[in-house]
């Protein structure tokens, strides 16, 4: 080839072709269009039966403001609760804990007592371990 | 016996199923307009950035953005020319955000080396446009915008946030460099 002086550039970058595209560009385009294709026709749809859907909502909450007095479903939720077996065990085992740790006494003290006072301080004791470690860290990074 | 009218059916309306009908529609003219433009859009990317996988990036992000706004574009004329801006702007917005600035656009100068690669092609436009890509982008992207997408040396300045010396510089260095490295080549 010789040497290519300014007017054959010039020729040349004029007449250059586009490349070719990868093969691969059109799938990858069409794969994210039909997603966002799907998701404007989904809000059209909704948006095209917004008041469609206000109304519902409407209604919907004026049954339930009608319905409950009649029919109290708190209270059934409650009568239900209530007679469950389970619930039953619970509170018979709660009724032991709160004797066990009320009449219960070591160095005078009620069990209770000693319980809050460990949680207390094993809760205290992490606090200060983290915010030395936390510190420590900041200092040896500064 | 008495004759019923059909009842209609609720919820699945007509508008509902021409809706689809429409999105299909939709969709499969705007896989022609791909079809179309993809070599012209490609094209701006791959020899801005210098590179056809982050091309290819740019190139499908202009494309969705084509379908945004696809009701407007494809009544319009100058689509091409939207095309072709969106294009530059993206790869122009990739090279800043993937490179050092001050490297790119800075008014600092950086010596280039020419460099040596065996072509892997004897077409003298393969191997001009292999050579525009092996040039460094503070020389590339000036030569691009004058020669590919018609820009002035003002435009030019103003897009790259640079002076317009350094634009006609920079221009005319690439333009050095590419004669230097095709007759490297050959």
């Amino acid at each position: 080839m010789k040497e290519p002086n300014e007017d054959w550039l010039d020729q040349e970058l004029k007449g250059l072709p586009d490349l070719e595209a990868p093969p691969e560009l059109l799938p990858k385009v069409m794969r994210s269009v039909k997603r966002r294709s799907a998701q404007r026709w989904l809000l059209s749809i909704f948006r095209q039966h917004l008041p469609l859907i206000k109304n519902s909502c409407l209604g919907f909450a004026l049954a339930v403001v009608v319905l409950v007095p009649l029919f109290n479903p708190v209270a059934t939720l409650v009568d239900l609760l209530a007679r469950s077996p389970i619930l039953h065990f619970l509170g018979a085992m709660l009724d032991v804990g709160r004797t066990i740790l009320g009449n219960l006494r070591i160095f005078e003290l009620p069990l209770g007592w000693l319980v809050a006072l460990v949680a207390g301080f094993s809760y205290l004791t992490c606090i200060l371990a983290a915010s030395t470690v936390r510190h420590l860290a900041t200092a040896k990074r500064s | 016996m008495v004759n019923a009218a059909p009842l209609p059916l609720i919820g699945i309306d007509d508008q509902d199923t021409s809706g689809l009908d429409a999105r299909m529609a939709e969709v499969q003219e705007f896989e022609t307009f791909v079809r179309n433009y993809q070599n012209m859009v490609f094209s701006v990317a791959a020899r801005i950035v210098g590179n056809p996988i982050d091309a290819q990036d740019i190139a499908q992000e202009v494309f969705i953005k084509a379908y945004e706004r696809f009701d407007e574009l494809k009544e319009s004329g100058t689509v091409g020319g939207w095309l072709k801006t969106v294009a530059t702007n993206l790869s122009i917005n990739h090279l800043n955000r993937y490179r050092a600035r001050w490297r790119f656009f800075s008014e600092e100068e950086t010596e280039f080396e020419i460099p040596t690669f065996t072509p892997p092609t004897d077409d003298r436009r393969e191997l001009l446009d292999l050579a525009i890509q092996k040039l460094p982008d503070a020389q590339r992207v000036p030569l691009v915008l004058f020669h590919f997408q018609d820009l002035s040396y003002d435009e030019i300045a103003e897009k790259l946030g640079i002076s317009l010396a350094k634009v006609k510089t920079d221009i005319h260095r690439g333009r050095e460099s590419l004669r230097k490295i095709l007759v490297k080549t050959s």
